[in-house]
């Protein structure tokens, strides 16, 4: 239901204005800034998609480019049908909710709050948040267990607690399409199985479609059914994670030797790092 | 016994020699002044020194000769590198400017500071230019003239009812925004009481405060004297500027008509030629006895 | 945790009738002291009425200004406050007050004898002023993406300011000392306007700065979030900032083409507010508005009665208060 047809975007030239204010400036990145360049994938309701690559391979200028909230310069983004770019805002934020890598709240909310704002794109402007509106941000805290939280201020929580409220606060705005950019960049372990668990049962109990964009391997592995992996802006490799990842795609998006295999225990792919293969 | 004398007198005669010859070696009195102070640019003129000043201010304009010398500054940008460049012997500083006259101190050039103030300090200050620059003579006789004509003033307003009178040096154009007034305290004040008024802010010890259209309402002046410090514009754009005050009627000044718009550069000037300004002032005040030609 | 709607009600009665007691009490109080009985009568004609005059030539307009003024800083700085995400920041930081400051001194400096349908030259050339950095900051915000950067806005601001003061101090040190006076003058704030012509003159400006304002607010909260979850949650980012930027832009133009560049009241009220009442702008705002219109209309009187008959310009007044209370706000957050 959300393609993207032979997208291509880049940094710094002609842009056709998006929803987003402020795109990333060039000192985001080390090297030049990443484009897309004519990518093509398909999502189906319900799948659960990973979008790996290493850092600077415009992963996360993907997901905004699925999301709406940049436009390409060449190819178009639809869902179901409909290119994002001509879906008034409110509407397009009811079926597809962004959850950003890292959120520096300006000012001091508490967490029901920060859950409430996901309840922006049912309301008229100068309608408050009503009863229903409260009780399906209570229910999106308690999917991501941080109910017991909610009148705690947001600044306070510790970095899972922070992510797991913005989740629900995404998941206040009832879209069925979750975009989820490196969840687990700032995480340790713990709260990574966490994240990995939440985002899976979301998938399995709500049929959420959700794509996400990580380099993490090992939280890519454990969790998405299908990958693509895009390396400096082209898609190298589409499809189920068994078929996508092998030796010969990680040598080429990661330039490392590593050891592919399916472990039959955990019922998933194993990559194990060997050595690094030197630039050519 | 006698050479101990002759060692003695030798000594003596040696000392008195030294001292004669320091003594030759300096000028007695200044010959290569600057000033800072436009006022007192004109007191040296008056006196006869103008042929001695080398450099004076960025705000000096009178007398014409003036505008022939090189500039230092002023007041808040005082140019030392050019001081220094003309050799002066005496520099005539506002007391404010301290960092300055220690510069100047640091360097062996003798200063003259001047902390300008009341109306009684303006022939005093030519008093004291005389003797410093061995001009007492011509000095005296300017400053007891500068003395003759004020009293001049003074008696000849003597008697006549004292008006209360608002003495605004500055305030927002075409608004009442900004009321500066004179205090009981400096040489506007003193030129005011000199010409037969009374000023309505003789109880504040200050120069010059803000105050709002309150206090003038409740102080109730009968006379407004407004100083503008430039020349004088359009009659029309004077008149326009006094109409600024129309909508405080119930002020005796307002509905009498007796604001008077009072223009020139002397007008801030504490200096000879206050005694021109002490005319205009009484001219103003006392329109009914003095005839002065404007 | 109460709704948004108690939280209005109940702030807003609060701090609504606290600007009421200060707009109808200042009035009342000042250095003199007047016969309300007389200030009233209608027997005395106006026009030599010392009591009406002083409560409704000398006070009120002065009372009036300093509630519109209050109110419009205090608004515009909540809103440039979210609009920059920064709690720092205050009207003046994207250069408005630099241009009005630049205009008046202008003004001032070159003797401009025009007066505008009962506005004085230094009011309208500083309001003209401070479109005029307004309009700058835009283009030089919009020329490097055809999107809009509130970190090049910022820089722009920032760099704004400084240009535009290291202008004002030149024409200080050309223009001679008693114009340097009247424009420090009119640098440390003053609300003695003693007319109601440049409020209805500023009216204008502020209504429409607050229509903008009534819009905003929950926008505001989901840029507080960033600008990819507020747009990910439907929020027009763009226009969002380009309505907030103009409208605490203008709001501030119309308050120091009042009164002059007041500082400490955009930062002091928003700060003050957000510890009360939390950080939903619906209420945040609003209920700053009303506070700023109280704490300015407060500080004026002490301005115009605390060394009377000297008046004390009421920015000083202003930071007075402000200093030795940011210095309490930042021991109070260790």
């Amino acid at each position: 239901m959300l393609r993207a047809d032979n997208v291509s975007f880049a940094h710094g030239g002609r842009r056709k204005p998006g929803r987003t204010a402020t795109p990333y400036a060039a000192q985001d990145f080390p090297g030049p800034a990443p484009g897309i360049h004519h990518v093509s994938l398909s999502i189906e309701r319900g799948d659960l998609v990973g979008i790996l690559g290493p850092n600077g391979s415009g992963k996360t200028t993907l997901l905004r480019l699925l999301g709406g909230l940049l436009q390409p310069a060449d190819g178009r983004v639809t869902l179901d049908g409909t290119p994002v770019g001509t879906i008034p805002g409110r509407e397009l934020a009811r079926r597809v909710a962004m959850v950003p890598q890292e959120t520096h709240l300006a000012f001091d909310y508490s967490v029901i709050e920060v859950a409430l704002m996901g309840r922006y794109p049912h309301l008229g402007t100068f309608e408050l948040e009503g009863p229903r509106d409260i009780d399906i941000a209570r229910e999106a805290l308690a999917a991501t267990g941080t109910a017991h939280l909610d009148d705690r201020s947001f600044a306070t929580l510790s970095g899972g607690e922070k992510q797991r409220v913005v989740i629900a606060s995404a998941l206040a705005q009832e879209a069925d399409i979750l975009l989820l950019d490196e969840p687990t960049a700032s995480l340790d372990l713990g709260y990574q199985v966490e994240i990995a668990a939440l985002v899976a049962r979301l998938n399995r109990d709500r049929r959420l479609t959700v794509v996400v964009a990580t380099h993490d391997l090992g939280f890519a592995t454990s969790l998405c059914r299908s990958l693509v992996l895009l390396k400096s802006g082209a898609v190298l490799a589409a499809g189920p994670v068994r078929e996508t990842l092998t030796a010969g795609s990680i040598e080429s998006l990661y330039g490392v030797r590593a050891d592919v295999r399916f472990d039959d225990r955990a019922r998933r792919v194993t990559v194990v790092p060997l050595e690094r293969i030197p630039h050519a | 016994m006698k050479r101990q004398v002759i060692a003695a007198i030798l000594a003596a005669v040696a000392m008195a020699g030294f001292m004669a010859g320091s003594m030759a070696a300096a000028p007695p009195y200044p010959q290569r002044i600057i000033s800072f102070v436009p006022s007192i640019t004109e007191m040296l003129f008056l006196i006869g020194a103008g042929p001695r000043i080398v450099g004076v201010s960025s705000f000096d304009h009178f007398p014409a000769d003036v505008e022939k010398l090189p500039r230092v500054g002023a007041l808040i940008d005082p140019d030392l590198e050019k001081v220094l460049s003309l050799r002066p012997d005496l520099v005539i500083t506002y007391g404010s400017q301290a960092d300055l006259s220690a510069k100047l101190a640091t360097a062996g050039i003798a200063t003259f500071s001047y902390r300008h103030g009341s109306l009684a300090g303006i022939p005093e200050t030519l008093r004291q230019m005389g003797s410093r620059l061995g001009l007492d003579q011509a000095a005296a006789a300017a400053a007891s003239s500068l003395e003759r004509d004020l009293n001049g003033v003074r008696d000849r307003v003597r008697g006549a009812k004292r008006p209360k009178t608002l003495i605004v040096i500055g305030r927002e154009p075409r608004s009442l925004r900004s009321l500066n007034v004179s205090g009981g305290i400096g040489f506007l004040h003193d030129l005011a009481d000199l010409a037969g008024a009374d000023n309505v802010f003789a109880d504040v010890a200050r120069e010059s405060l803000l105050v709002t259209t309150e206090t003038i309402l409740a102080r109730a002046p009968e006379l407004i004297l407004e100083l503008h410090y430039t020349e004088a514009p359009s009659a029309a754009l004077v008149e326009a500027e006094t109409k600024t005050w129309a909508p405080l009627s119930a002020v005796p000044a307002v509905r009498n008509n007796r604001v008077v718009l009072l223009f020139g550069e002397e007008l801030v000037l504490p200096g000879p030629r206050v005694i021109e300004t002490a005319r205009v002032f009484a001219g103003a005040i006392h329109p009914e006895l003095t005839q002065t030609p404007r | 945790m109460r709704s948004v709607r108690q939280r209005l009600a109940g702030w807003g009665l609060v701090f609504g009738l606290l600007a009421l007691a200060a707009v109808a009490g200042a009035p009342l109080i000042g250095s003199t002291r007047i016969s309300l009985a007389r200030a009233f009568d209608s027997a005395v004609p106006f026009a030599d009425n010392v009591d009406a005059q002083i409560f409704f030539i000398a006070r009120l307009p002065r009372v009036i200004a300093g509630a519109v003024v209050g109110a419009c800083l205090a608004g515009a700085g909540v809103v440039l406050q979210a609009l920059l995400r920064n709690p720092l920041a205050t009207p003046f930081t994207l250069g408005v007050s630099a241009g009005a400051a630049l205009g008046a001194v202008l003004a001032i400096s070159l003797k401009l004898q025009l007066s505008l349908w009962g506005v004085s030259a230094v009011t309208g050339a500083s309001f003209v002023g401070s479109i005029g950095a307004v309009a700058i900051v835009y283009a030089l915000a919009r020329a490097r993406h055809r999107g809009f950067s509130t970190n090049v806005l910022l820089l722009a601001g920032v760099t704004l300011n400084s240009f535009f003061s290291a202008v004002i101090l030149f024409v200080q040190y050309l223009s001679n000392p008693a114009d340097t006076i009247q424009t420090l003058r009119w640098l440390m704030g003053d609300l003695g306007i003693a007319s109601y012509t440049p409020i209805l003159a500023a009216l204008p400006m502020a209504a429409f700065a607050f229509v903008a304002f009534a819009w905003l607010p929950r926008a505001l909260n989901l840029l507080s979030l960033d600008a990819d979850a507020a747009a990910s949650r439907g929020v027009n980012v763009v226009r969002v900032q380009q309505v907030a930027f103009f409208s605490s832009s203008v709001a501030t133009g119309a308050a120091v083409a009042l009164g002059g560049p007041i500082g400490f009241v955009g930062i002091i009220v928003p700060h003050l507010i957000r510890l009360l009442v939390g950080s939903d702008h619906r209420v945040v705002l609003p209920i700053s508005a009303l506070a700023g219109a109280a704490f300015l209309v407060a500080c004026d009187v002490v301005a115009r009665t605390a060394m009377a008959p000297v008046e004390l310009p009421v920015g000083i007044v202003t930071a007075i208060i402000g200093g030795p209370f940011f210095l309490w706000l930042l021991i109070r957050k260790r």
